[in-house]
């Protein structure tokens, strides 16, 4: 039987195994994993304050929700730094002759990048789950679920969009510090602004049409548009410069 | 195991890095591979990497191509860049993530780490590492896979003497065990004392490849004679270069040309020989210096005069 740890029968295998130590084994990554735990812990604090001090019953998917935040900020920072980290060091040089099949390797990053979404989520679902089966146990308060499954799918949807469009920007830039530039100025400026200069344009054009339609439903053309503009270019020229790039 | 570098040629943009190199390096043989900054060692070792794509040629280990090993990592190490780590891993996460990329256990890293003498410093992150020790991690990383074939690109670089002497001593020895070693760099009396063959590429072009031996006999010949002064007179008048130097006992001619044609014109001229040698040059740098394009000014162009 071959070995799950042989590379020779098991390349993806070996590569995603790598990919996932990757994100959690540098001082930047596990700095960033810090700050999203404590933003989540502080989140889940300042909720259970809210709902104390207005004697109401906490409520598990608004509860999901807020800790997704620091969750849907920090998944495409990470696979920003997934992707682009082996470029920014040199270290391709190492791990594209330890595998010359660079689309292994690349595969294994995004598949790394959305398990690591996949994960994030579930944490923050176990959470906030466990943080409200605590304060209803311990004040004896009605256990409110809201629209649950709803919020479970909004959060999905985001973390799991928003890491594979870092993951397709920091591809086809290659370099950190600009990607996670590009991503900010897209999610915090372009987006914003848009509105501003191309009222009718913007679901077309705004980077979060497509978890929105996802989420919400809606008309087609502009998630298709959004989604072709802000993930396959990108993942398009990233897949082309990773596997076709003189390093 | 065999490399063979056929006729491989590269351009980026209107620079033509390398022109038809060929070479090969056999089992259990070092070959160094030398040549003048910018001459296109580093991006012809990229290419047998298969980091840099050819426009064309080929290069086989064992009759295949690199990315057709099974496992490449056991079959060729390479050490090209000792700064491509990611500052901010550990030095044994360093080497993990390449032994883990081998199938290799973490006791194979613990064993490498300690031969380079890095066991100490495992848990250090690569930032804090001189250029030293990150060349030592890199060599670490190249041996991990126990390889048939070693690809370094200059491995001295930033080692102490104590480092060097590991290293030189540690080549030998690999050879013996039938590696095949192509080792790039600039410290030729170093590499002078261990190398079997020497590659000398510049501006593109590979401009020898013999062995060491056979490299450092040149053509030159060193001739002497009790009419020193016609003999040199004979030999100008043959169109040959010709220096006076001092040597074997007393004044000898050097002379660009091969002993048979020296000997050959002396002959016809009736003129007495008891020297006739063919010149060696006494070290691997004399050679290469006569063979490659000088790249600086000299120095006394410097000062403005």
């Amino acid at each position: 039987m071959p070995s799950l740890s042989n590379p020779a029968t098991n390349p993806l295998g070996v590569a995603l195994y790598v990919e996932m130590r990757k994100l959690f084994d540098t001082r930047s990554a596990r700095w960033l994993l810090l700050f999203m735990g404590i933003s989540g812990i502080l989140a889940v604090g300042l909720v259970i304050v809210l709902s104390i001090m207005r004697h109401e019953p906490l409520n598990l998917s608004a509860l999901l929700v807020v800790l997704a935040l620091p969750a849907g900020f920090g998944t495409p920072i990470i696979a920003i730094l997934s992707i682009t980290s082996d470029w920014q060091h040199k270290d391709v040089i190492k791990f594209f002759t330890l595998q010359p099949r660079r689309g292994v390797i690349l595969g294994a990053k995004y598949l790394a990048v959305g398990l690591f979404a996949l994960a994030i989520m579930l944490l923050a679902s176990c959470l906030a789950l466990l943080t409200v089966l605590a304060i209803s146990a311990a004040t004896g308060s009605e256990l409110i679920y809201g629209e649950i499954g709803a919020n479970l799918w909004l959060v999905f949807c985001t973390t799991t969009v928003g890491a594979v469009s870092g993951a397709a920007v920091g591809s086809a830039i290659l370099s950190t510090p600009l990607a996670i530039i590009f991503v900010l100025f897209q999610s915090f400026v372009f987006d914003a602004l848009i509105g501003l200069v191309a009222e009718k344009a913007t679901p077309y054009l705004q980077s979060g049409s497509f978890a929105k339609f996802l989420t919400e439903g809606g008309d087609i053309l502009p998630a298709i548009t959004s989604c072709t503009i802000w993930i396959v270019i990108p993942a398009s020229i990233g897949i082309w410069r990773n596997l076709k790039s003189d390093i | 195991m065999t490399l063979l570098v056929n006729r491989i040629s590269k351009t980026f943009g209107a620079v033509q890095a390398v022109r038809e190199v060929s070479f090969s390096c056999e089992s259990s043989s070092i070959t160094g591979f030398i040549g003048p900054n910018g001459s296109g060692k580093s991006t012809t070792l990229k290419i047998v990497a298969g980091l840099v794509k050819p426009d064309s040629g080929t290069v086989l280990f064992n009759g295949q191509p690199y990315a057709s090993l099974a496992n490449p990592g056991r079959e060729v190490g390479f050490l090209l860049d000792p700064t491509a780590h990611h500052p901010g891993r550990s030095v044994r996460e360093t080497a993990l993530l390449s032994a883990i990329m081998m199938g290799h256990s973490k006791s194979r890293v613990h064993e490498v780490l300690e031969a380079v003498g890095l066991a100490t410093v495992s848990r250090r992150r690569v930032q804090t590492l001189s250029l030293g020790m990150r060349q030592r991690l890199s060599l670490a990383i190249a041996l991990l896979g126990e390889p048939k074939c070693l690809i370094l690109d200059e491995p001295g670089n930033g080692l102490d003497v104590e480092g060097m002497a590991w290293l030189n001593e540690a080549l030998r020895l690999l050879a013996l065990d039938g590696v095949s070693i192509l080792v790039s760099s600039h410290l030729l009396s170093e590499l002078e004392t261990y190398v079997d063959q020497v590659v000398i590429i510049d501006r593109g072009m590979v401009v020898a490849a013999e062995s060491l031996e056979h490299l450092k006999t040149t053509d030159r010949t060193h001739v002497s004679g009790p009419e020193l002064r016609n003999i040199e007179l004979a030999l100008r008048e043959a169109g040959l270069s010709v220096e006076a130097h001092d040597g074997y006992g007393s004044h000898y001619l050097e002379v660009r040309a091969l002993p048979e044609l020296v000997g050959e014109i002396l002959w016809k001229k009736h003129l007495q020989v008891n020297l006739l040698q063919q010149g060696k040059a006494d070290s691997l740098a004399e050679f290469y210096k006569g063979i490659t394009s000088p790249e600086f000014a000299s120095p006394n162009r410097t000062d403005g005069e």
